[in-house]
């Protein structure tokens, strides 16, 4: 992976030199070992000896005009094609003819040769031209392209931080939708809300991923630079039920991130797990609340340390109607519940920061990382290492959406680690008329 | 590679064989598409390249860490390495450059933070 990066970046022949086996794993005496009799050398010899080989020459490049025909044959000999070429996902795909891309591009203002942003770690340029035809492959109608506009718009957002997808993690990108094109676009909010079955919440979801595949370079092998160890697959686009969330009278999820409730929303998070199944009943909003605590906290774990490093953690609650709608009636909103998991939800200091040193930092302690002062007196009140740390700083960073089976006390919670995507919403902007 | 068509069905039929093994063999009616590329262009980036250093006698190097996977621990040995054999190689110690690990204003800073400290190579400690 690193030649490939090297690449993308210019480097013609990197001077590497590669730790033979893998670091983490190894014990002191073994590590130091492979440090003197291998790295070593190979460091020296980078520094002073390296050969540096012929230019890199550009391999299998797309035809500089977009609109170019690449390749002709039937429905087989192209599935065939783009799983030899790395460019399907590994199923079928939809093929790319100009006349559904031009379908797709009937249906934003945006004219496709702009350029929305460059996508890491291959440097491609996300293109509206890009997003309609991987809109295609992904199975999408041509009537999903404002949102694949908008998705696309929140991957190239600094804020978003793309680049950090490129990760052993395996993350995975999470599209909310929320505001009146749920209903418009047939999405599924209710019942197997997050279950592969609506095609507009399947293949938005699908799209996501083809785009980190053949515009980003995230490809598993054969391919090379997705790096993810074990990896996750495509979740499926989320909608959030606006009947029920308005029914509540709390405002909806876009209304949450700064836009009004006539508006409809994308938003893109990463989730690197998500909660058991977090069943709730009780005589008291606090009988609810500390189930949420319970199972949403051990599902955030000895991540929480990561909050520390970013300033942020952003765990994402999908919450049954029935359940709010009993939070409600014991007077509490989306803000009395945030709170009350802010405040309940603590780790001890020694599980997270060893889980740092697990994870790889192998120097991670509260004390070196934490420099706010108010920070401090939190996470470094003592030394004790059984000393209890927040998991969330703060209330809002926790997000809550309505949706699921109506009849059942079932929700779910969906864990980020801050180190990519932070959540972040544009507007779905349609075409007039 | 195979796909499941042609596992199911045999070999992809060539043209050229029987009008009788086509219609067993192809799909009657099979439309054709005419498919673009789904990557986009990227821009041309400029080749660099660095000399090598003619040996390390009385050089200084950085050291530059993303403070994950022992990195340190590298740097010790490192030290400790070439320090004992009396080059009279300087290092500049990762701290002076700070972590590297989606700290996007370290990086944007490095190349300057490099040529203040007057370093002759740089080694680099990544994993992810």
């Amino acid at each position: 992976m690193a030649r490939a990066l090297a690449e993308v970046f210019g480097v013609a022949d990197p001077r590497l030199a590669i730790y033979p086996g893998a670091v983490q794993t190894d014990t002191q005496d073994i590590f130091e070992r492979k440090v003197s009799e291998s790295l070593l050398t190979q460091i020296e010899r980078g520094l002073t000896s390296h050969t540096v080989s012929a230019t890199l020459e550009a391999e299998d490049e797309p035809p500089d005009d977009p609109r170019e025909i690449v390749f002709t044959g039937d429905y087989d000999q192209v599935q065939d094609h783009f799983i030899e070429q790395g460019w399907s996902d590994g199923l079928p795909v939809a093929p790319p003819t100009i006349g559904r891309v031009q379908e797709f591009l009937g249906n934003t203002e945006v004219a496709p040769s702009t350029v929305l942003g460059v996508l890491e770690p291959e440097g491609r340029e996300l293109t509206v031209w890009s997003i309609a035809v991987n809109g295609v492959m992904a199975g999408c109608r041509p009537e999903y392209m404002p949102l694949l506009v908008a998705i696309g718009e929140c991957l190239v957002d600094e804020r978003f931080r793309q680049e950090d997808l490129v990760s052993t993690h395996g993350f995975e990108p999470l599209v909310v939708v929320s505001g009146p094109v749920v209903h418009r676009l047939d999405f599924n909010d209710v019942s197997g809300a997050m279950r592969v079955g609506r095609r507009a919440n399947s293949s938005i979801g699908r799209f996501v991923r083809l785009l980190l595949r053949n515009i980003a370079g995230l490809r598993i092998p054969p391919g090379v630079v997705d790096p993810g160890a074990i990896g996750a697959s495509f979740m499926v686009a989320m909608a959030e039920n606006d009947a029920a969330t308005r029914d509540l009278g709390w405002a909806p999820f876009r209304v949450d991130n700064g836009f009004s409730a006539a508006d409809s929303t994308v938003s893109l998070l990463v989730i690197s797990n998500h909660s058991p199944i977090i069943f709730t009943t009780g005589e008291t909003a606090e009988d609810y609340l500390r189930t949420f605590a319970r199972i949403l906290g051990n599902a955030i774990g000895p991540w929480a340390y990561t909050a520390t490093i970013h300033q942020g953690f952003n765990p994402l609650i999908l919450m049954s109607p029935t359940v709010a709608r009993a939070l409600q009636g014991f007077g509490y909103g989306k803000t009395e519940i945030r709170d009350w998991l802010a405040r309940n939800m603590w780790i001890e200091a020694g599980v997270t920061e060893g889980y740092a040193r697990q994870v790889g930092w192998t120097t991670f302690s509260f004390d070196s990382v934490v420099t706010d002062p108010d920070q401090r007196k939190t996470y470094v009140a003592s030394d004790d290492p059984t000393r209890l740390v927040p998991m969330i700083m703060n209330p809002d960073w926790i997000s809550i959406v309505i949706g699921g089976n109506p009849s059942r006390n079932q929700s779910r919670g969906y864990i980020g680690n801050l180190t990519a995507g932070p959540p972040v919403t544009k507007a779905i902007v349609l075409p007039r008329g | 590679m195979k796909s499941a068509t042609s596992l199911r069905h045999g070999p992809l039929t060539p043209k050229g064989w029987s009008a009788m093994g086509n219609a067993l063999n192809s799909p009657v009616n099979e439309p054709s598409f005419d498919v673009v590329h789904p990557v986009s262009r990227r821009p041309v980036v400029a080749k660099t390249s660095n000399a090598d250093l003619p040996g390390l006698t009385g050089k200084k190097i950085a050291l530059v860490w993303d403070y994950l996977f022992r990195g340190d621990d590298v740097f010790r040995l490192v030290k400790e390495r070439f320090q004992a054999e009396g080059s009279g190689v300087e290092f500049v110690d990762h701290e002076v450059f700070g972590d590297i690990h989606g700290h996007e204003e370290l990086l944007d800073q490095l190349p300057s933070r490099l040529e203040e400290t007057g370093v002759d190579g740089t080694i680099v400690a990544t994993g992810a």
